[in-house]
């Protein structure tokens, strides 16, 4: 079972890590398109495209999986204070339980959008260029999917009352 | 007892493409239909032109404005005539040309087919203009220029003319150019008025390069069209028609006349293209003509581009001889696009 | 009938938010199930399959990942000290003179930074030592922090007024132009506070301060240079039109860790840290946007949406009334909920309100981050003081954090007010 849990933690980790990539990309792009066209009035290609349909869609969305491992989700802890620590916990299984659900739910639906667009090849216009698009569209079920084994295999954990390996491998 | 329609033009009240598009579709559907059909028209909430497609397929809208050039890869074919803005010289004209070349090309038929979306009428935007930060009246002004363009055929005649193209989100439009970071605009004078444009720009270039004409004013989902009768079919595409007529009234007839006066009002001082700048963007037109059709083939995979474009081509001519003769009155444009393109279309077999 | 599904729609989601559901799955599902209802399981499969795409896949959204790295590294690569020193030289001489200096040094770090949690944590790990050592009472040396913290959502860069243009569509730039007023507004009001407390109770704000390290004017200088230098290059470039709003946050981003390599105070982990944190921050915020949109789509097909507004138009509140409800609302909203969610649950309903009163939607947008922020330090989910307790704990209890903030809280009812009757304090900026 440990051993699950580390390779969880990897798999979260890794695309957690791809996220950072993005982010260092868009702003590596955007301040070049600034800078390009502010000195030698040049644009860097396909910057909307890139930055709209790429890079934020894998910074927004990959890191879900790991967001969820870190238990990171923003919840309403109103009563929180007012429950039982074994209510707490019957509440965190539920949760987990009904959120696996969710995303599974998500991943199937994203799942037959994303083939959909792979099959016609999906595009957008960027000036004169057809760039593609249909590759972000994966991103979606993958980044659901692995958000969904997170909820599900953490459930043991949350049941016991166990804490389980979050911040092991930072740093 | 009519039967309601989820409707959705994808953008706000305040757009030609909602009042009168969807205003008027509404009016008349019911009027076509004798009373049984009906709608109610729905916010940018539930539908938006990036949207659009997923909320017709699902179902969720049952008729919506879908514009091809968001969904270049579904489309294709639609897209070889829509990409051709530049021979449009007359709107209303131009509803006319693409309503028939659609509703009678086999290749754009089977795209929509395949799509799961009935195709009804076109609707046309104004010719587009220059508007700009810096006067621009020739080739030269132009060169080294860094404009927002609407589409690839704009991209393409600004870096014929050896300008800068941007893409722009259109929302952005404003602030980019009132921030210096692009220096014009190429599009719908009208845009003046819709997106506040008379405090960003100084200078209005009358020039002519084409129409928008790439939409599906109401576009009809599968499930709805095959559940209604052959009259109630018509009634659609007759209602469809009449609304597009009204809103490019309003959009390429009224809205540039008012555009023109607050420009005015608001110091925008208006040019004209030199007579060097119009020869040099017919020539660009006649060879980016032989370039879209073979783009089209090697590029996007449609069949004899060639041939299509020149059906197209006459489709225009044929349509900006009647427009002339009815005087640019957009009831009686519709009345002549049901004539010439409905009335001979077979609706029990249309869009199955 | 359907406005009836909107109903038990809005109650489900209640009754998720109070079972500890996080807030963006509860929006999801409700929309999920009350869509399948309305309209079938297809239909309901359709919106899921492209509204997490469409709604992220948005220019301006962009600027949300990039000014929130900003604050971040700025954070970790201690920028914020020296805005402080600098503070302190100006202020030194009035009673109360450091918390004065605290509360501006955030007004600076605001400038940087695109959330209030990042000022306080940033200035809570300097100032309450330094307050709490100078005789200040230690509850109230928290609570200066945590309300100071909040003018770090106020003054431009803001996500939370991104995220509100990005819904409402605005011009972010014009909500950003109101942010400024309401921001400065917020700090003298809250330097205010500061004075009549030294005033009325010496014992917990000493009058005379007793600075300990006396720093030169030039010396705070050389401190702050950092800090200015980026908000030169951030306001400078925007005004000057090398740049637009949206993409501001990237050159900032950029210039920061620029400056922190030059200083030598970037190294690996910071900047880690610094993206984590952006990353996770990011994710679990975009996906309660596309929550809060699938729920915008399931309210406004249920008519639940057009019903409230009509209800409202029957009522005909005065405008003062309207308000009346609307700051009761986010007052209450803002106790234990999550600035982001609170907004985004509630906006598809108050929106189409307000466009029926002619209310301008860029005055509301910064009205609601000012009830949103003071929602961060209430009781008894108050995430400025969460912070403060994480970075000064050993000085005061939660309790006694929330105790040290209640002066602050008149100060923001007053600044509410003030908005409320005087709107021109937010318009005259923004021109509008
Ligand atoms: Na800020
Ligand atoms: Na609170």
């Amino acid at each position: 079972m440990a051993c699950i849990y580390r390779l969880v933690n990897r798999a979260s980790m890794g695309l957690g890590l791809l996220g950072t990539v993005a982010i260092m990309l868009m702003m590596i792009h955007v301040t070049l398109d600034i800078i390009f066209r502010s000195t030698i009035s040049m644009s860097m290609p396909a910057t909307l495209e890139m930055v709209t349909r790429y890079y934020l869609i894998t910074l927004a969305l990959l890191p879900l999986a790991w967001v969820e491992w870190r238990n990171q989700m923003i919840t309403v802890e109103a009563l929180e204070s007012l429950m039982h620590p074994m209510l707490i916990r019957l509440s965190d299984v539920l949760v987990s339980l009904l959120s696996a659900g969710v995303y599974l739910v998500l991943m199937v639906a994203t799942w037959g959008k994303a083939m959909e667009q792979f099959q016609i090849g999906s595009y957008v216009m960027s000036l004169n260029f057809p760039m593609p698009v249909w590759p972000t569209y994966f991103v979606l079920p993958l980044s659901f999917c692995l958000a969904a084994i997170v909820c599900l295999i953490r459930i043991p954990l949350l049941a016991s009352g166990a804490s389980y390996p979050i911040d092991s491998q930072e740093g | 007892q009519a039967r309601d329609l989820r409707l959705a033009p994808g953008v706000p009240p305040a757009h030609p493409a909602h009042t009168p598009l969807y205003t008027e579709f509404l009016n008349t559907l019911a009027e076509e239909s004798d009373g049984r059909l009906g709608g109610q028209i729905m916010g940018t909430e539930i539908a938006s032109l990036g949207n659009m497609r997923t909320a017709i397929r699902s179902g969720l809208v049952e008729a919506g404005l879908l514009l091809p050039a968001y969904f270049p890869a579904d489309l294709p074919n639609f897209n070889l005539v829509g990409d051709q803005g530049l021979i449009g010289t007359n709107s209303l004209a131009m509803n006319g040309a693409v309503t028939e070349y659609i509703a009678t090309c086999g290749d754009c038929q089977e795209e929509f087919s395949e799509l799961g979306i009935v195709y009804t009428s076109t609707h046309t935007t104004d010719v587009y203009h220059l508007m700009t930060n810096k006067p621009v009246t020739t080739v030269e002004d132009l060169r080294g220029m860094r404009m927002r363009v609407g589409g690839p055929q704009w991209s393409r005649w600004l870096e014929y003319m050896e300008g800068t193209p941007v893409s722009t989100p259109v929302g952005e439009t404003f602030e980019a150019l009132s921030q210096g970071v692009i220096e014009g605009s190429i599009g719908s004078s009208a845009d003046i008025i819709s997106f506040r444009l008379e405090d960003a720009i100084d200078y209005l270039t009358y020039i002519g390069l084409g129409t928008f004409h790439s939409t599906t004013s109401h576009a009809i989902g599968q499930t709805v069209w095959n559940s209604l009768s052959p009259e109630d079919r018509k009634a659609v595409a007759r209602a469809s028609t009449r609304a597009s007529a009204l809103a490019t009234k309003r959009w390429a007839y009224e809205m540039p006349a008012e555009a023109d006066q607050v420009a005015r009002d608001n110091g925008i001082e208006i040019l004209e293209a030199s007579e060097e700048l119009v020869e040099e963007t017919q020539r660009f037109a006649e060879e980016d003509l032989v370039y879209a059709a073979e783009q089209a083939e090697s590029r996007y995979g449609v069949s004899d581009a060639t041939a299509k474009l020149e059906r197209f081509q006459g489709l225009v001519e044929k349509w900006n001889v009647i427009v002339e003769e009815l005087d640019e009155d957009p009831e009686a444009i519709a009345g002549a696009i049901n004539q010439e393109v409905w009335e001979k279309v077979d609706f029990t077999t249309y869009g199955n | 009938m359907s406005v009836e599904i909107g109903f038990y729609g809005i109650a489900a989601l209640l009754v998720l938010l109070a079972l500890r559901v996080p807030v963006a799955l509860s929006m999801i599902v409700v929309s999920l199930v009350g869509i399948t209802v309305m309209f079938g399981w297809s239909t309901a499969i359709g919106m899921l399959s492209s509204t997490p795409y469409e709604f992220i896949a948005k220019w301006t959204l962009s600027a949300v990942p990039m000014f929130l790295l900003m604050g971040f590294v700025c954070f970790h690569t201690g920028l914020t000290s020296g805005l402080f020193n600098a503070a302190k030289v100006v202020f030194r001489w009035l009673p109360g003179g450091v918390a004065i200096s605290s509360i501006f040094a955030s007004s600076g770090f605001a400038a940087v930074s695109g959330s209030s949690v990042a000022c306080a944590a940033a200035m809570g790990r300097i100032a309450i030592p330094e307050m709490v050592k100078g005789g200040y009472k230690p509850s109230f040396a928290c609570g200066t922090i945590a309300a100071g913290g909040t003018i770090g959502a106020l003054i431009p860069p803001s996500i939370l007024m991104i995220v509100y243009g990005v819904f409402a569509q605005v011009s972010i730039t014009q909500v950003f132009l109101g942010g400024i007023s309401i921001g400065l507004l917020t700090a003298i009001s809250y330097s205010i506070v500061i004075l009549v407390v030294s005033w009325l109770r010496p014992d917990i704000v000493p009058r005379k301060a007793t600075d300990a390290r006396n720093i030169s004017a030039k010396q705070a200088l050389i401190e702050i240079w950092p800090v200015m230098a980026l908000g030169l290059l951030v306001f400078g470039g925007l005004f000057s039109g090398f740049f637009t709003a949206t993409e501001a946050g990237a050159v900032g981003a950029a210039g920061a860790i620029l400056i922190g390599l030059i200083l030598r105070r970037l190294d690996r982990k910071a900047m880690k840290a610094a993206l984590l944190e952006t990353l996770s921050t990011t994710s679990a915020l975009l996906i309660i946007g596309v929550g809060a949109s699938m729920f915008t789509l399931f309210l406004s097909l249920s008519g639940l949406a057009g019903y409230i507004t009509g209800a409202v138009t029957g009522w005909e509140p005065s405008y003062l009334q309207l308000m009346l409800v609307v700051v009761l609302i986010y007052l209450f909203l803002g106790l234990f909920m999550e600035p982001f969610g609170a907004m985004l649950v509630t906006l598809p309903v108050l929106l189409p309100v307000f466009e029926l009163y002619d209310v301008s939607l860029i005055w509301f947008g910064v009205l609601l981050v000012k009830l949103l922020e003071i929602g961060m330090i209430t009781p008894p989910v108050g995430m400025n003081i969460f912070v403060i307790k994480g970075v000064a704990g050993q000085y005061a209890s939660l309790v006694d954090i929330f105790k040290g903030v209640t002066t602050f809280l008149i100060a923001d009812i007053v600044v509410v007010a003030l908005v409320i009757f005087f709107p021109e304090i937010v318009l005259f900026l923004t021109g509008s």
